[in-house]
């Protein structure tokens, strides 16, 4: 836990004064680039750990996170710092109170230095549905983050924080990670608290977080986890079981009926190599649920997401036009129509409409009881494997704008993902190799509780292929020096303001 | 009726000051809203009669049915966006349709699984769990009207209901 670019040398680094200026520098300078963060307040997240610092325990003068900067997703509150979830509607909302899992990490000396940008309420695989602009990849400007968690996993793969908070709604968390070569856990559905977590789909997510080194993941959320009062669908985490020395069975689930691109193809295949050279057993696994995954996960998100998006209504918070006159319907209209974007639009839309007297048996039910189907055959996988492998997403980092994904295919994308959420099972995504100078990232999934099985499998996977540095990475040592120069600018970013 | 900030200044002439606009507003309109809803929709509306699928299942005759779905997109979609207090403009409300279209077509994938004998599943964590029945004072409520679009004094201020 000590070498380089380790989290303890962030706590040493940033306690002393130049080292922290420079850090600073560098993360503005870079963030110049890949435009990551929608708020950085390294001060103002002092203040807020100084304050939660007041009833500190032995963890936060000594544990592993103390003093260790970290960067969260802008649907997660942290008090004093802004909340506006990637929308125009909350552009100005300023959050007055802290989500549970960003004040456990308080309580361990952790301090958060900014809000990283999104896919407007976690809605997008690929930050272009922020409303305040999207973020570019650090591995090629031209290509996405992911989503919808980018800003966070961009963040961390250019070195600007050692590990970020996202949420994990259907693959937010693991698509980016994945995306710009980083790890990325969506823990246990309850393992974590959604108190302050603004609420999509309730059901499905759960707050997850990126980094670089499985050591710090595994700190984080053995920090976040555990039941909440403030959330009654949050659970007491199982005292982590020991997991067996011997070389693990993991679950390959037949493609075929699912095209890959062919760079994802490729990294499939040499995982699964990796994953043999590692002496791991390697059994075929039936999912045929897969093929009704992607509509059952939708309809539910976004009946869901109508419902919990009904209290955006520019009365007690968020925008309203000065001066307003009409009637108090027209203003929650007007509100709502002028603040939310296309894809929030759209999804409150179709969770309305399948919410409807008269629909909802034929979608919002058939979709629970389809869920029923798909938890029954993944609990059934279980029985015979440790692991499941899947790929993250049916093809690397694609370009942003017009020769990119459109919205309809980034949806069917989910395919990989959205299992975890529909399931509530743990997934952690990990680099599994470079396809063409870009990362490709795979999945391990496991049985409920068993988050430390996925670490270790990732570590041992890490022997082969340790995780890589995208070109706009730096490593923190060189704080003093090259750092705040902010390496050479890549062509696709400049000159967007 | 009061604003639900537990802090001073708050209750001393809500009634007196009955010209003063309050969210409140929105139990009024919710509870007849339920009309407005029936009177906007029309009367036996292909959509309900259709059962599962109705703007995108064509039948057998295309003509008819063309003809038929596009009178019900429109109308279905404003009858949606109405419930969900969005506001379309033309040029949204035909990019909406065709995506909209597009999703449901999608969604149709689920008529062919069977889901006969299969209970839902609401929620992940399956047992209901109760807390106290006991106040927490939020110490600091300036921090949640400051983010109020409009205050006057501690009441938050709306347009006219009436």
């Amino acid at each position: 836990m000590d070498k380089s670019g380790q989290p303890n040398s962030w706590s040493r680094a940033l306690a002393d004064p130049a080292q922290r200026s420079s850090w600073m520098q560098f993360v503005r300078d870079r963030d110049k680039q890949i435009r990551a963060f929608l708020q950085f307040d390294p001060e103002l997240g002092r203040e807020i750990a100084s304050g939660a610092d007041c009833d500190s325990s032995e963890s936060s003068r000594t544990g592993p996170l103390r003093g260790i900067p970290f960067a969260v997703k802008d649907n997660i509150a942290v008090r004093s710092f802004k909340l506006t979830c990637g929308s125009k509607l909350l552009e100005n909302f300023v959050s007055p109170y802290t989500a549970t899992a960003v004040q456990r990490l308080l309580e361990q000396g952790a301090v958060p230095v900014g809000k990283t940008n999104l896919d407007e309420f976690g809605m997008g695989s690929s930050t272009e549905n922020s409303g305040f602009g999207m973020t570019y990849n650090p591995w090629d400007p031209a290509r996405v983050p992911g989503g919808s968690s980018g800003g966070s996993a961009a963040a961390v793969a250019a070195g600007m924080v050692p590990f970020a908070l996202g949420s994990d709604t259907g693959g937010s968390v693991r698509q980016p990670a994945a995306f710009c070569g980083v790890y990325g856990l969506k823990p246990t559905y309850g393992a974590v608290s959604r108190f302050g977590l603004v609420a999509y789909a309730s059901s499905l997510e759960i707050i997850g977080v990126i980094a670089r080194e499985i050591s710090v993941i595994r700190d984080v959320f053995s920090a976040m986890r555990g039941r909440d009062p403030r959330d009654h669908s949050s659970v007491v985490y199982p005292e982590a079981q020991p997991v067996q020395g011997k070389p693990l069975t993991v679950g390959v689930p037949d493609l075929g009926s699912i095209p890959l691109h062919e760079e994802v193809q490729s990294s499939w295949e040499k995982t699964l190599d990796v994953l043999k050279s590692l002496e791991y057993t390697l059994k075929k696994i039936e999912l045929p649920t897969l093929d009704y995954l992607v509509s059952a996960y939708y309809v539910i998100a976004c009946a869901e997401a109508s419902a919990n998006l009904a209290r955006f209504d520019g009365v007690r918070y968020g925008n309203r036009s000065a001066g307003f006159s009409g009637n108090p319907e027209q203003l929650v209209k007007w509100s709502r129509s002028r603040g939310l974007g296309d894809e929030v639009k759209l999804r409150i839309l179709l969770g309305t409409f399948v919410l409807r007297s008269g629909f909802q048996d034929q979608y919002y039910l058939r979709a629970q009881r389809i869920r029923t189907a798909i938890r029954r055959e993944f609990e059934g996988a279980f029985s015979g494997v440790d692991l499941i492998l899947m790929p993250v997403y049916p093809c690397g980092p694609f370009k942003w704008g017009s020769e990119g994904l459109d919205p309809f295919s980034q949806k069917l994308s989910d395919i990989f993902t959205c299992s975890a959420n529909m399931t509530g099972l743990p997934a952690l995504s990990f680099p599994a190799s470079l396809e063409n100078s870009l990362p490709i990232g795979m999945q391990f999934l496991a049985p409920p509780f068993a988050e430390e099985r996925l670490l270790q499998a990732c570590e041992r996977f890490a022997r082969v292929f340790p995780v890589p540095a995208c070109p706009l990475y730096q490593p923190l040592q060189s704080a003093g020096g090259s750092r705040a120069k902010g390496g050479s600018a890549p062509s696709g970013a400049q000159g967007r303001t | 009726m009061m604003i639900p900030f537990k802090n001073g200044s708050q209750t001393k002439d809500w009634p007196l000051k009955s010209s003063l606009r309050i969210y409140y507003w929105f139990v009024a309109v919710s509870s007849f809203f339920p009309a407005l809803i029936k009177a906007h929709r029309p009367a036996g509306s292909v959509a309900e009669a259709e059962g599962f699928y109705p703007w995108v299942d064509t039948g057998s005759d295309p003509v008819f049915n063309g003809r038929q779905m596009k009178v019900m997109e429109r109308e279905e979609l404003d009858i949606t966006a109405h419930l969900a207090r969005l506001e379309l403009s033309d040029e949204e409300t035909k990019r909406f349709e065709q995506a909209v279209v597009q999703m449901l077509e999608y969604f149709s994938k689920m008529r062919e699984f069977d889901v006969e004998g299969l209970p839902p599943t609401a929620q992940m964590t399956q047992t209901n769990r109760t807390r106290k029945d006991a106040a927490i004072v939020n110490e600091d409520t300036e921090a949640i009207l400051g983010n109020a679009p409009e205050l006057e004094d501690r009441f938050i201020v709306i347009p006219n209901v009436l």
